[in-house]
């Protein structure tokens, strides 16, 4: 995978990751808002830092899609948090994929993005994971 | 570069070299685990797995004299990280400050959450400056590593 795909799949996944914190975040309770309305700026922030990186390669961003599906009818304040869980979680799964390019700007950003989705998603899990970003520990260990 | 490392012994020689505390050496080096015999690890890797792995030992120690909360699952979790890091070539080096010395990986006496919690993010911000010079793959475990310290670092403070 080139330097340019991954990063044009992060940016992709920042575009659902906002339109998701918008959504989700309008129907959490009232204590839980800052967290959400922090982690939509920290998501706008990722966003125009990997348009810049594809910009600075000579790509085109890829743009944001005019709605996403994010299913929010009828759920619970635990699901909602699910949801917001789920978008980090994958959010993480990407950047890893930064990870393993030899381009020092975007695997630095990719490194530190995945600490940033998985701190988010250990606030909305309320619990952390020894491995996030990773499928599988042998697959981390034995592949590339 | 790539530097061939021999692994002579199995991790029951790791858990020995634990259990006699390794008394009457100025530095004592256990050969890890491995499924194979020989394992070809480029150098820099070598370095960032090295160091990592000592600093998730530590922390498994220190999370062992951490009680209740979250401390337990980052004692499991510092554990995977050891293991996998362990599987990916890296060796477990352990040092005495003197002869008769605690091994530096010892359980710090009076540790608490907060202690913990600090060289998690220390550990975190050295795994994630070691991955920026490894080659891919243990690059994307050392980010891993890195992101879970930084998890743990959060949840573990967050529970004072």
């Amino acid at each position: 995978m080139s330097v340019d795909t991954s990063l044009q799949l992060a940016l992709a996944g920042e575009h659902a990751a906002i339109y998701g914190y918008g959504v989700v975040g309008a129907r959490l309770a009232s204590a839980e808002q800052t967290r959400a309305r922090n982690g939509l700026n920290a998501h706008r922030s990722a966003r125009d830092q990997i348009e810049r990186l594809i910009l600075a390669a000579g790509g085109a961003p890829v743009p944001s899609e005019a709605s996403y599906v994010v299913a929010v009818d009828g759920v619970t304040q635990r699901q909602l948090r699910a949801i917001l869980t789920s978008i980090e979680d994958r959010l993480c799964d990407l950047y890893a994929a930064l990870t393993l390019e030899r381009d020092e700007s975007a695997r630095a950003f990719g490194i530190a993005q995945m600490q940033a989705t998985a701190v988010r998603a250990t606030q909305w899990r309320g619990s952390a994971e020894a491995f996030p970003g990773l499928q599988s520990v042998p697959d981390a260990a034995t592949s590339n | 570069m790539t530097a061939d490392v021999r692994r002579r012994t199995v991790l029951t020689g790791l858990s020995a070299g634990l259990g006699i505390g390794l008394t009457g050496f100025s530095t004592f080096a256990l050969t890890a685990c491995s499924p194979s015999d020989d394992i070809t690890v480029d150098a820099a890797d070598q370095v960032a797995l090295d160091q990592v792995l000592a600093g998730e030992l530590a922390l498994e120690e220190q999370a062992q004299s951490v009680p209740g909360g979250s401390a337990p699952q980052a004692e499991a979790a510092h554990r995977a990280h050891a293991d996998a890091l362990i599987a990916a070539g890296g060796l477990a080096v352990l040092t005495t400050t003197s002869a008769t010395g605690p091994p530096s990986t010892s359980i710090v006496p009076g540790a608490t959450a907060a202690s913990l919690a600090a060289v998690q993010r220390r550990q975190a911000a050295a795994a994630a400056r070691l991955a920026l010079g490894a080659t891919p793959r243990i690059a994307r475990l050392l980010s891993s590593i890195a992101a879970s310290n930084a998890s743990f670092a959060w949840l573990i403070g967050a529970s004072r």
